[in-house]
């Protein structure tokens, strides 16, 4: 391990080689900056991997089974286990996927799922991320170049090698795959995931696609070859729903393409993630989440939430107003680090502000405990010092769902954050799962 | 060949004019580093003039770094670097990121070098990265049409090139010997004028006709 310490401005210097950055918007200017990167490794032992991989996937199930039930019989809301408000009034949810079945009934194909370990060792799940999450092209090309820079230190610590994730991502895209090639679908090269999107697509062998590229004839979706269009059976997009189609969602958006909900709801092409995901990673829905693997798995779930209030519910309420001060508060309506308060950060004025909005708009905040979560390791400055990490888990759903054997763990720079995210000046590091 | 839309073919063209752009300005120009050494004149005004890029460079010295290193000019050496990796970054799945890296590390090169009291070995090492960015994509892409789109793209530069710089007769002769068979080789559909008046152009171009070659040359393909 410390010989990887030791590496730490190589590896920087390769990452730098290979462009991994990535694009943030300040002022109104596009920047794009090097993914801080630091090379002591998040470690986790084969075991609690396993018991890991059980708890994602089951999760991951539950989610799918969860959103074709809202796009279909809505058992889940007539049993009452789901308020019908927490559904219908979610900005994730499309009426325009009212009765739509994705191919082979995959929603989620790539979830991205944001855990931390607690100081009990017990892991947490803060967030499910169903509709476009980034980030597994960072630590993918960061261990190639870890073992690059050095290889004793794979020769000596038994890794799990998961450099396969574009051969994963490709089989999960054919799985789907209605008849034709495999698309990246980007909004382009100032999008803040630009890397990722033109990464993948080298990986997985799919071709990386822009709005001009690709058009809808006949209910179909062609790639713009030449004189002869080439037919897409399934197209991974990294635009959001409301952009991909000016047709059917947002009439301004300029990074869609047209009629391309025409295709999707004729059956002729699989789009990675399906429309109307964000109904089920909303973070009021998150609460429910335990409740739907008991409720379509029959199963306990196998990962715990953090301990979550809705002020939706009046006991909530009253204890959400009654502990603000300890508590985070989350505006779900915001993702990436923003709308994220902790009470204890405020002062009695802002406090009182905050439980006036909650109780004027209480669907549109969760609270949590706040989670007293290991720190991690980190370099700086030629010192180890502990930081707040997470931990984003990959999985891929086909036949099976797959958990991608690693992860990206973002940690945050600053002493006094519990905020990773990279658009807030986070790192991140390699998640090794041992073989042992 | 494989599957390509016109955005793509564009993008491919344009990197290859840009790489070329770079590497033989900076190659031109490296001399002039070694005549300012004994004080010598270089012709900074004529070169822009030829370029047909505005001169407001007050010296010798203000044009080598400005015109060189100056990312906020458009016209400069290192806009047009930037141009060329912004052209590699989107055909990162077809070029591929090991290729890539070469401009990357081109473009850091002159970056390392605007603030060096001697930018001549950042130059060369940029100069360097481009030539092993070339051996690359010629080993690394299976495509063959990908790879001739690029370097027609490149020829065309150079062909641009040499006949605003004056380059030697031979050179240019060369330069549209290569560029007629590549272009054969890609999806590229060049305009049948521009072919047409490249194709008779004599092999001593006379100064007055060089005009209408390099118009031809701009023109050939309308990416």
């Amino acid at each position: 391990m410390n010989e990887l310490l030791n590496h730490g401005h190589e590896i920087n210097e390769q990452l730098a080689r290979y462009g991994v950055k990535f694009g943030i918007y300040k002022e109104g200017k596009f920047n794009e900056r090097l993914f801080p990167f630091d090379p002591i490794p998040r470690q986790i032992g084969q075991s609690e991997f396993q018991a890991l991989e059980r708890g994602l996937q089951q999760r991951v199930k539950a989610l799918n089974y969860f959103i074709y039930d809202i796009y279909h019989d809505k058992r889940i809301i007539r049993d009452k286990a789901v308020p019908e408000e927490f559904v219908y009034r979610s900005p994730g949810y499309l009426a325009q996927c009212e009765g739509v079945t994705p191919p082979k009934s995959v929603y989620s194909h790539i979830s991205g799922i944001d855990l931390v370990l607690g100081k009990d060792n017990a892991w947490y799940i803060l967030e499910d991320n169903l509709r476009i999450p980034s980030g597994a092209s960072y630590p993918l090309i960061a261990r190639t170049l870890c073992r690059r820079c050095s290889p004793n230190t794979f020769q000596r610590n038994r890794v799990v090698d998961n450099r396969g994730y574009g051969t994963l991502l490709k089989r999960t895209m054919e799985y789907v795959n209605t008849g034709g090639i495999n698309v990246i679908f980007t909004p382009g090269r100032y999008n803040a995931a630009y890397f990722e999107h033109s990464y993948l697509a080298e990986q997985s062998g799919a071709v990386l696609a822009e709005t001009g590229d690709l058009f809808v004839e006949n209910r179909c979706l062609y790639y713009r070859a030449g004189h002869d269009p080439v037919r897409v059976g399934a197209v991974y997009r990294r635009v959001s729903d409301e952009y991909i189609d000016p047709l059917f969602f947002e009439p301004s958006s300029l990074i869609g393409i047209p009629n391309l909900m025409d295709a999707y709801l004729a059956g002729n092409v699989a789009v990675m993630n399906a429309p109307g995901n964000g109904v089920a990673d909303d973070k009021g829905i998150y609460y429910f989440v335990p409740k739907m693997i008991s409720y379509y798995l029959g199963e306990t779930p196998l990962l715990k939430n953090a301990p979550t209030y809705l002020p939706y519910f009046s006991s909530d309420m009253a204890y959400v107003t009654a502990n603000i001060g300890r508590l985070v508060i989350k505006d779900v309506a915001e993702a990436g680090g923003y709308g994220v308060t902790f009470g204890e950060n405020l002062t009695q004025p802002q406090r009182e502000e905050l439980k006036a909005a909650i109780q004027d708009n209480p669907r549109r905040f969760i609270a949590q405990e706040v989670i007293d979560f290991q720190d991690l390791p980190i370099s700086e400055n030629g010192q180890v010092v502990e930081r707040k990490a997470d931990l984003r888990a990959f999985a891929l759903a086909g036949e099976d769902v797959t958990v991608w054997p690693g992860g990206l763990t973002r940690f945050s720079r600053n002493p006094d954050s519990f905020v990773v995210n990279s658009s807030q000046g986070g790192g991140f590091k390699d998640t090794w799962v041992l073989c042992q | 060949m494989g599957t390509m839309s016109v955005n793509k073919m564009s993008r491919l063209f344009w990197l290859g004019r840009y790489y070329e752009r770079v590497a033989t300005t900076l190659s031109y120009l490296w001399r002039w580093y070694d005549r300012m050494i004994d004080g010598a004149p270089i012709d900074y005004a004529d070169f822009c003039s030829a370029l047909e890029i505005p001169c407001a460079y007050e010296s010798a010295e203000e044009f080598m770094r400005a015109y060189v290193f100056d990312r906020d000019n458009p016209e400069s050496l290192r806009a047009a670097a930037d141009a060329m990796l912004g052209n590699g970054m989107v055909l990162r799945e077809t070029i591929g990121s090991r290729t890539l890296a070469y401009l990357e590390l081109a473009v850091n090169a002159l970056e390392s070098g605007r603030d060096s009291v001697n930018p001549t070995l950042p130059l060369q090492r940029a100069i360097d990265c481009i030539m092993a960015f070339r051996g690359s994509y010629d080993d690394c892409i299976d495509d063959e049409n990908v790879r001739n789109i690029i370097k027609c793209g490149a020829g065309v530069e150079r062909l641009s090139l040499y006949l605003r710089l004056g380059w030697r007769t031979e050179a240019v002769s060369s330069e549209l010997a290569k560029l007629s068979k590549r272009m054969n080789r890609t999806s590229l559909v060049p305009s049948p004028e521009a072919l047409r008046l490249l194709l008779t152009a004599p092999a001593e171009i006379p100064p007055d006709d060089r005009a209408a070659v390099l118009e031809a040359a701009e023109t050939l393909f309308r990416l």
